[in-house]
């Protein structure tokens, strides 16, 4: 995880910089925040990067010497067919659309969106 | 770093030169699903990209009929064809579609099919993440074309929807609404896919696949996401604001209460600046893609590449109020600097792809045809866009028909000339089939005289004082020509459609017969069939370089591929003999309906033996 | 002084550089213009070139070359030096135009709104509007002189663009927002070269005026026989543009 931890490590640092520096001659403070709470996602990103790699080490896709061999057993774990992901849409949608159309529009898109992250929920299964 | 010219042609005594196809079962090719239910619950990222590719050429198709009523109305002047409210809301849409509805989701198409195929993964990250992404996109993209039936027609008030005139009072009515909602929800699916790709980038590699042997085209998904992170969300809660004053009365934009315009603009154009880099990065890494494979070189200078792209993302963010000159309110030299500067790594993009080029054995085949059309659409969108980064220069021509014709340019270049190159590289990918030689050479000559015809004098335009976004124009002679000439080379432009759609018709028709990897290609979704299967590779080749399916086919000859390869084949064979078969479980039946997710195991022996 | 015949509607549609910020871009744009059509030029010739000498010929793999440091190094540095020379260029350039002067010969106040602009002269107490739906207004100046616009938007965002000077500003409500430039000695008519460049609605097409240019103290007796208790509209009341 070297190369990640560097490469976020860098975006915070780059915008860190740049942030300043518009910050000192741009007189506009929305740009401003905008460019320095992206540090905070490169940082974010790099400081997880850094832990995760502090604690499990050195992965086969790390090293240049690796092959398929080298990492047998359980890949990862991926869900098949579900209904949650268009259901999940339409609700969301619906939530959205009432604020221009009408209040009762948003309350079944919430009713949508909570059964379906409810389901979802249940569908979790690591 | 340089290797010696091999033979081609080989008798027995001569080295072997290897086939994916000699690994792989092109007897068990991949499906999509077959049924409605099918698509509405798939999770698999080939068939979600497939449809995040058929849908946004779906909506490339309604931005292309905008268009037409666009260049139809200003073919002469006087408003003969629709009224003058119909087209304030027909540019709108029309940009409104092509940016949103189409530039960006065929760029996440890409992304959806190919990243996981480029590092030897199974999936994204996120399956039901990524097919929540896409239906937010498809619903979203619904609504924002809704507006059109709505009283007060679609949003009117332009792609970059500046307050007040989007305001409540500016613009009431439904079609307003629609459109920010839409916008909303298609910006919410982008950034849901990007943590997808961040995700699947950072921790789904196959062994060997350190990050600089990713293929370019991974690179720029992956630093094309970071950007839609960065940027998406502003956009998003922009408009959440913008909703705000128009629905419960806020005064977030609203002069008259103490709000401010010029607000929105700051946060639209952080967002719309990187937009931009966030459709052109994909294409340049398309194009990365495919002029090694037709130069039958490897990509020149990859890691200047990559450290060029990382720069262009890095300036993308600190660009954005050069669209904001002429409001006399930003700094404008800190933003004519930095965009002066992002022309440096896209330049060096251009002289490493003619560096691939050169000195190589260069074939033109469909995909290198339209990847050559790209090359100069885009050099051409880029120089217009230094003129335009100098204020002294943007000051005259911001707002005018020539920054309507840079922005073509630029876009030209990647969205229509580097969109068909992808097309048509990857479809005997997608499909097993392939598409006809003779048409794609119709398409791309009728696109190439079409699009510059309708383009290129809207430069001069410009220059000579056309405002853009106009319904009409005075009768002036340079007005009345330039603008004719670009509504039949409008005509053309379309024209060039036909060849491409009956190509893809009869493609379609006939039966899926293409191999593993019928363009003799470098990565790694060529090592798997046409299409691939459930769960994409029953086999990988070893991983030594950014193109492990070249190195394998030259794996016979020393000194062709890169070293380490050789040892790594040798090491296999060591395995008495037997391949490593990988994802056991993608040779069960496809999609059949299970509740439960399933795991993905790797079985370093199998009792099959294949050869 | 230099008097340009306006003609009929077909004069030239982009009129000479009007002011000295004008002139001052039109010679950056050429700069820029030259530079550019050298860069395709030379993108073009290498493509062309690569795609005639390097078509495939035979069966052969060619040369695997992965990077060249120096040429690398080379292709990056010199667009890197040529954007600092239009960098330089730019920021010169730039001071002038943005520069306000304490004391311009004539302040002409603009107001622009849906769908139109009114121009008035605060020292004179003359406002000059159009004719509504049959002419625009028109916009008097002197010639060699000073001349400060202050602008500001009744309703939504305008910008107020007239080509001859090379130079549009915004006009965000809620802000006023100011330049000054020096015009020349040239005069004349130049109908076609005042617009609306920021998209603000139904008639935003319509939203034209035009220019009369006048030598210094024939402008001063101009602006000295407006009324000042109405407003004043249309050529009538500017004399014979031709």
């Amino acid at each position: 995880m070297r190369l990640e931890t560097i490469l976020w490590a860098g975006v915070a640092v780059y915008f860190a910089v740049i942030g300043v520096i518009y910050m000192s001659i741009g007189g506009d403070p929305a740009g401003t925040s905008v460019l320095l709470t992206a540090t905070g996602l490169g940082g974010l990103v790099a400081g997880w990067t850094w832990d995760w790699g502090r604690r499990h080490g050195e992965r086969p896709e790390d090293r240049g010497d690796t092959d398929a061999e080298d990492s047998t057993g359980i890949v990862g774990v991926y869900p098949t067919e579900s209904l949650r992901p268009v259901a999940l849409a339409v609700g969301l949608t619906a939530v959205f659309l009432g604020v221009p159309i009408g209040s009762w529009m948003s309350m079944v898109g919430l009713a949508i969106v909570a059964s379906q992250v409810l389901l979802l929920v249940r569908d979790l299964d690591t | 770093m340089t290797t010696t010219d091999p033979p081609r042609h080989t008798g027995d005594d001569q080295p072997r030169i290897f086939a994916v196809d000699e690994f792989v079962d092109s007897e068990h090719r991949g499906t999509l699903p077959r049924s409605v239910a099918g698509w509405l619950t798939t999770t698999d990222h080939k068939a979600l990209g497939v449809a995040y590719i058929v849908t946004s050429l779906v909506f490339l198709a309604i931005g292309g009929v905008l268009a037409g009523i666009i260049r139809a109305e200003l073919a002469r002047p006087g408003v003969q064809v629709v009224s003058e409210q119909t087209y304030n809301g027909v540019f709108t849409i029309h940009g409104s579609v092509m940016v949103f509805l189409f530039a960006v989701p065929f760029g996440f198409g890409l992304a959806n099919y190919l990243l996981p195929l480029q590092i030897g993964a199974p999936d994204l990250a996120f399956p039901r993440l990524n097919a929540f992404s896409y239906w937010l996109y498809v619903i979203g993209g619904a609504v924002m074309l809704l507006g059109f039936l709505s009283d007060g027609g679609a949003a009117a008030f332009g792609w970059f929807a500046y307050p007040p005139l989007s305001g409540e009072s500016g613009s009431p009515g439904l079609g307003a609404d629609l459109w920010i909602i839409s916008v909303i929800l298609t910006g919410t699916s982008g950034t849901l896919t990007a943590v997808n790709v961040i995700a699947t980038v950072t921790m789904m590699r196959t062994p060997g696949m350190t990050l600089f042997r990713m293929p370019i085209l991974t690179w720029n998904l992956y630093i094309t996401s970071f950007l839609v992170l960065l940027t998406f969300p502003v956009l998003s809660g922009a408009l959440l604001m913008l909703e705000a004053d128009r629905q419960f009365q806020t005064a977030f934009y609203d002069p008259v209460r103490g709000g401010s315009p010029i607000l929105w603009q700051h946060l639209f154009w952080f967002f719309g600046h990187p937009e931009v880099y966030i459709v052109a990065l994909p294409f340049f890494g398309v194009v990365s893609e495919i002029v090694p494979v037709f130069s039958r070189k490897p990509i020149f200078g990859y890691k200047g590449l990559v450290l060029a792209t990382l720069a262009i993302g890095a300036l993308s963010a600190a660009v954005w109020a050069h669209h904001m000159f002429v409001t006399g309110e930003v700094e404008v030299s800190f933003f004519a600097l930095t965009s002066f500067l992002i022309a440096v790594p896209t330049g060096v993009k251009v002289f490493n792809w003619i560096g691939t080029m050169w000195g190589g054995s260069l074939s033109f085949e469909a995909p290198m045809k339209f990847v050559l059309g790209f090359l100069v659409t885009f050099v051409g969108g880029g120089i217009t866009g230094v003129m335009l980064a100098s204020p002294t220069i943007d000051f005259h021509l911001s707002d005018s028909y020539f920054v309507v014709a840079h922005f073509h340019y630029v876009m030209g270049g990647t969205v229509v000339f580097a969109v068909f190159a992808a097309l048509y590289f990857w479809w005997p990918k997608v499909t097993g089939r392939m598409l006809s030689e003779r048409l794609a050479s119709w398409h791309f000559w009728l696109l190439m005289v079409g699009f510059n015809t309708t383009f290129l004098f809207q430069h001069v335009l410009g220059r000579e004082g056309m405002p853009r976004r106009v319904v009409d124009y005075e009768p002036i002679d340079s007005y009345e020509r330039w603008n004719l000439v670009s509504s039949i080379g409008f005509v053309i432009l379309a024209a060039s459609m036909v060849p491409f759609l009956v190509a893809v018709v009869r493609s379609l028709r006939s039966p899926p017969t293409e191999g593993a990897d019928p363009w003799e290609a470098n990565s790694l979704e060529w090592a798997t069939t046409s299409p691939p299967p459930h769960h994409n590779f029953t086999w990988l080749p070893p991983i030594r370089s950014e193109r492990p399916v070249f190195d394998l086919r030259w794996i016979d000859h020393e000194g062709v591929g890169v070293s380490g390869v050789g040892e790594a084949w040798q090491a296999r064979q060591g395995h008495d003999a037997r391949w490593l078969p990988l994802h056991r479980y993608s040779q069960q039946p496809e999609h059949e309906p299970r509740a439960e997710s399933r795991p993905v195991v790797r079985d370093p022996l199998d009792g099959e033996e294949r050869r | 002084m230099e008097k340009i015949d306006a003609g009929s509607m077909r004069t030239p549609t982009l009129p000479p550089p009007l002011t000295d910020q004008a002139e001052s871009v039109e010679r950056a744009w050429n700069v820029f213009l030259w530079i550019g059509y050298g860069v395709l030029a030379l993108v073009v010739v290498l493509v062309l070139w690569v795609v005639v000498r390097y078509r495939r010929r035979d069966d052969r793999l060619p040369r695997q070359t992965h990077y060249n440091i120096p040429i690398e190094i080379t292709y990056t540095a010199i667009p890197l030096l040529i954007v600092f020379g239009l960098f330089a260029v730019t920021f010169v350039t730039v001071r002038a135009i943005e520069d306000l002067d304490d004391e311009p010969d004539q302040v002409v106040e603009v107001v622009g709104y849906q769908w139109s602009w009114e121009f008035t002269y605060p020292d004179a107490g003359v406002t000059i509007v159009d004719v509504e739906d049959d002419e625009d207004p028109v916009l008097v100046l002197p010639a060699s002189s000073t001349v400060r616009f202050d602008l500001e938007s009744a309703d939504v965002i305008h910008s107020f663009w007239i080509t001859a000077f090379r130079f549009k500003r915004d006009m965000i409500p809620g802000s006023a927002s100011s330049f000054r430039v020096d015009i020349g000695d040239t005069t004349g008519w130049f109908p076609n070269t005042g617009v609306c460049a920021e998209f603000c609605g139904l008639d935003h097409a319509r939203m034209q005026f035009s220019v009369r240019i006048l030598p210094p103290d024939e402008f001063d007796a101009w602006l000295a026989a407006q009324p000042t208790g109405r407003p004043v509209t249309g050529l009538a009341d500017i004399g014979d543009p031709t």
